[in-house]
C-alpha cells in the first residue's frame, strides 16, 4: 500500500474509530459468542468469552435473519448499557457479525434537540386547542345572542301590537272627555264632575304618551326611527313648550327663562315635533326635580348646529344614577337609585311610594338626537342641580322644502315623558 | 422459545415508550422524555396452548412518516403497534399513513391500532365515525390508557397471538 494512504488510513482509524469506540462481534447462529475486537464495555458488552450465550442481550436480531439483504444498518440503538450505538449487522453463514460505534454523545445532542422540537409542538398544539375552543364557545355564544334578538324581536312585535291596539280606544276616550266638556259640562255646576273629567282627560293622556313612547321605543329597536325635517320657526316650538310649563312652574317657587341667542336663524331645517318631544323631555325632567330655584334654557347655532342647555337648580344626581340615565326600561326602585334616576324611574313622593313610568323618556330622547345627528350629555352633581346639553344638526331654511305644520296638536298629548309625575 | 418482534409506531408523544413501560415494568411516568433511535425491550408471553413467546418490542422514535432509517427498524417485523393520542386529531392521520407505509414494506403482517390517553376523555378529539369505518375495513383497534393501564396487556397479549398462530392481519 501506498505509504501516504496508509498513513491516512491509519490516522483516520486512530482519529475517528477509536473515537467511536468500535466494537466487532462475531456469534454463531445461536447467538453465542466466536470471537471480538475491541471493548464491548460501552454497550455492556464487557468481560466476553468464547462461547458466552447473548441471546438475550442480541434478541433485537429476531426477523433480521429473514431479510432479503444480509447487511442492516441501525442507528441509535440503544444498548443495556444506556450508551447508544449505531449497530451494523451482517447475517452470515456462519452466525451475525456485529460493528458497534458509540454514538452516545449525538444521540444526547440530538435527543436535546428533539425535545425541545416536540414539546414546542406540542405547546403549539395546546395553544391551537384553547384557541378552537375559545371559538366554538363564541359562537355558542353568538348562537345564543342571536336567538335572544330573535326573541327579544317577537317581544318588540307583541308589545307594538298592543301598543296599537291600545291607541286608538284611548284617543276615543280622550276625545269623548273633549266632547263632554264642549256639550255644555262648561255650564255645569258640579265641581266633582269637572274634576272626573279632568281625571279622565289626564290619564288618557298619560297612557297616549306610554304607548307612544312604546311605540318609539320598538322603532328604535327595529332601527325605523326616521326623522321627518322641515322648514319649522323655532319660536313656535319654544312657545308651544313655555306654554305647557308655565302653569307647572309658576305653581311652584321656580322660574323658566329662554335664552335664545341673535344668530339662531328664525326658520330650521329639523323634524320640529320630535325637537319638541325631546325639548319636552328635558325640560319636564328638570321641572320634575326641582323643587325652587329656576330653570334656564340657552340655545346657540353654530355651524349648522342647534346647541341646547337646560339648566337647573334641582337635586341632581350622583355619578352611578347619572351612567345608568340612558337604559330603557330602567326603574330607580332600589335603595340605591339615588334621588333621581331620570324619567326612567321613580319620583320619590311624600308618602315615600314610588311611581314608575315605564322608564323611556331619555332613551328615546337620546335615540332622536342621534338620529337628528346629535347628541344628549349630562352634566350633574348630586344636591348641586343639572346641566344638560342637547346638540343636533339645523340648517338654516331649505327653499322648496315642506314647511313644519304650524299648529301644534293638543298640548302635549305626543311630547310627554311616561313618568306621570310632573302633571299628576 | 420462539420469538417474534413487534414495532410500535407512530406519531411523537403519542405514549409509544409509556405503552411498552406500562406492559413490560408496569410503570408509568407522566415526564415526556423524546425517544431517539430506538430502543429495545423483551417479554415472554404466554399463548393459549400454554406455550411461551419472547416478544421483542421496538420502541421507534416517534415521526409522521417512514424514513430510510426508521424503515430498517421495521425489518424483520412480525408485526406492530400503531398508537393514536386520541386528544390530538392530527395522530391518527398520521397513524393511517403510517400503515400504508408499514404495510408497503412489511407485507400484511398482524398490527393493531391503539388509541391511547383514554383517561383524558374530556380531550378526545377523535371522530367516532372514522374510527369505526376502520373497524369496518377490519382494522383491530383498541382504546387504552397507558397511565391507567386499561387496554394495554389485552392489545399486546392479542397482536402476540395473532402474530404465532397466524390469525388474520
Ligand atoms: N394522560 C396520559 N398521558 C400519557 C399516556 N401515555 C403517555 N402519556 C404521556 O404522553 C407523553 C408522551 O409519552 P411517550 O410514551 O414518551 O410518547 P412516545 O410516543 O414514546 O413519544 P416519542 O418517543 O417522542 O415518539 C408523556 O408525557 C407521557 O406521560 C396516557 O395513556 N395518558
Ligand atoms: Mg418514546
Amino acid at each position: 500500500m501506498n505509504f501516504a494512504i496508509k498513513t491516512l488510513r491509519d490516522y483516520v482509524v486512530q482519529r475517528y474509530f477509536k473515537d467511536a469506540r468500535t466494537f466487532y462481534l462475531l456469534v454463531d447462529p445461536n447467538l453465542k459468542v466466536v470471537s471480538w475486537e475491541g471493548s464491548g464495555q460501552l454497550y455492556g458488552l464487557g468481560e466476553l468469552h468464547a462461547g458466552d450465550d447473548l441471546g438475550d442481550t442480541l434478541s433485537f436480531l429476531t426477523g433480521l435473519d429473514q431479510e432479503g439483504s444480509p447487511f442492516t444498518r441501525l442507528s441509535f440503538v440503544e444498548t443495556a448499557s444506556g450508551a447508544s450505538a449505531h449497530v451494523h449487522v451482517a447475517y452470515l453463514k456462519s452466525g451475525w457479525g456485529l460493528v458497534y460505534m458509540d454514538a452516545t454523545q449525538d444521540r444526547d445532542d440530538l435527543q436535546r434537540h428533539q425535545q425541545k422540537a416536540n414539546e414546542r409542538a406540542l405547546t403549539n398544539l395546546r395553544h391551537e386547542s384553547v384557541l378552537r375552543e375559545a371559538q366554538r364557545s363564541q359562537q355558542v355564544l353568538q348562537e345564543r345572542v342571536e336567538q335572544l334578538k330573535q326573541v327579544n324581536r317577537s317581544c318588540t312585535g307583541f308589545i307594538e301590537q298592543i301598543a296599537f291596539e291600545l291607541r286608538t280606544p284611548l284617543m276615543s276616550l280622550l276625545d269623548s272627555a273633549k266632547q263632554a266638556r264642549a256639550i255644555g259640562l262648561v255650564a255645569c255646576e258640579n265641581e266633582a264632575l269637572h274634576k272626573h273629567l279632568r281625571s279622565v282627560d289626564r290619564g288618557s293622556n298619560y297612557l297616549i304618551t306610554l304607548v307612544d313612547n312604546l311605540l318609539d321605543q320598538s322603532r328604535i329597536e327595529k332601527g325605523q326611527l326616521y326623522m321627518n325635517p322641515c322648514n319649522w320657526h323655532l319660536q313656535e316650538i319654544l312657545e308651544c313648550l313655555d306654554e305647557i310649563f308655565v302653569p307647572v312652574v309658576e305653581s311652584r317657587d321656580l322660574s323658566l327663562s329662554w335664552w335664545v341667542d341673535a344668530a339662531v336663524p328664525e326658520v330650521l331645517f329639523i323634524d320640529g315635533m320630535r325637537l319638541r318631544q325631546v325639548l319636552f323631555n328635558l325640560i319636564g325632567n328638570a321641572v320634575k326635580y326641582t323643587l325652587d330655584g329656576s330653570i334656564t334654557v340657552a340655545i346657540e347655532w353654530r355651524e349648522n348646529r342647534l346647541h341646547i342647555a337646560i339648566t337647573d337648580t334641582g337635586i341632581g344626581m350622583d355619578k352611578a344614577t347619572l351612567d345608568r340615565l340612558f337604559q330603557p326600561f330602567r326603574q330607580g326602585t332600589g335603595p340605591s337609585a339615588g334621588l333621581r334616576t331620570g324619567p326612567s324611574a321613580g319620583l320619590r313622593t311624600g308618602n315615600g311610594s314610588v311611581r314608575l313610568g315605564a322608564g323611556l323618556g331619555l332613551y328615546i330622547s337620546r335615540e332622536i338626537a342621534r338620529a337628528m345627528g346629535g347628541e344628549i350629555e349630562i352634566d350633574s352633581r348630586l344636591s348641586q342641580g343639572t346641566k344638560v346639553i342637547l346638540a343636533i344638526d339645523a340648517p338654516p331654511y331649505q327653499a322648496g322644502a315642506e314647511a313644519g305644520a304650524t299648529s301644534l296638536p293638543d298640548s302635549c298629548i305626543l311630547v310627554r315623558d311616561d313618568d306621570e309625575s310632573v302633571f299628576f | 422459545m420462539q420469538a417474534r418482534k413487534i414495532c410500535m409506531i407512530g406519531d411523537f408523544a403519542v405514549g409509544k415508550t409509556s405503552l411498552v413501560q406500562r406492559y413490560v415494568r408496569n410503570q408509568f411516568s407522566d415526564i415526556y422524555q423524546a425517544t431517539i433511535g430506538v430502543k429495545i425491550d423483551t417479554k415472554e408471553l404466554l399463548l393459549p396452548s400454554g406455550d411461551p413467546v419472547k416478544l421483542v418490542l421496538w420502541d421507534i422514535a416517534g415521526t409522521d412518516e417512514l424514513t430510510t432509517v426508521g424503515q430498517n427498524y421495521l425489518k424483520g417485523a412480525a408485526g406492530y403497534l400503531l398508537v393514536v393520542d386520541g386528544t390530538r386529531l392530527g395522530t391518527f392521520g398520521t397513524a393511517i399513513s403510517l400503515q400504508k407505509e408499514t404495510e408497503r414494506l412489511l407485507g400484511r403482517v398482524p398490527f393493531t391500532l391503539m388509541l391511547n390517553k383514554l383517561d383524558l376523555g374530556p380531550q378526545w378529539e377523535l371522530n367516532a365515525d372514522e374510527v369505526k369505518a376502520l373497524q369496518l375495513r377490519g382494522w383491530q383497534l383498541t382504546h387504552c390508557s397507558a397511565r391507567k393501564g386499561n387496554g394495554v396487556e389485552q392489545a399486546f397479549q392479542s397482536l402476540g397471538e395473532r402474530m404465532v398462530l397466524g390469525v388474520r392481519p
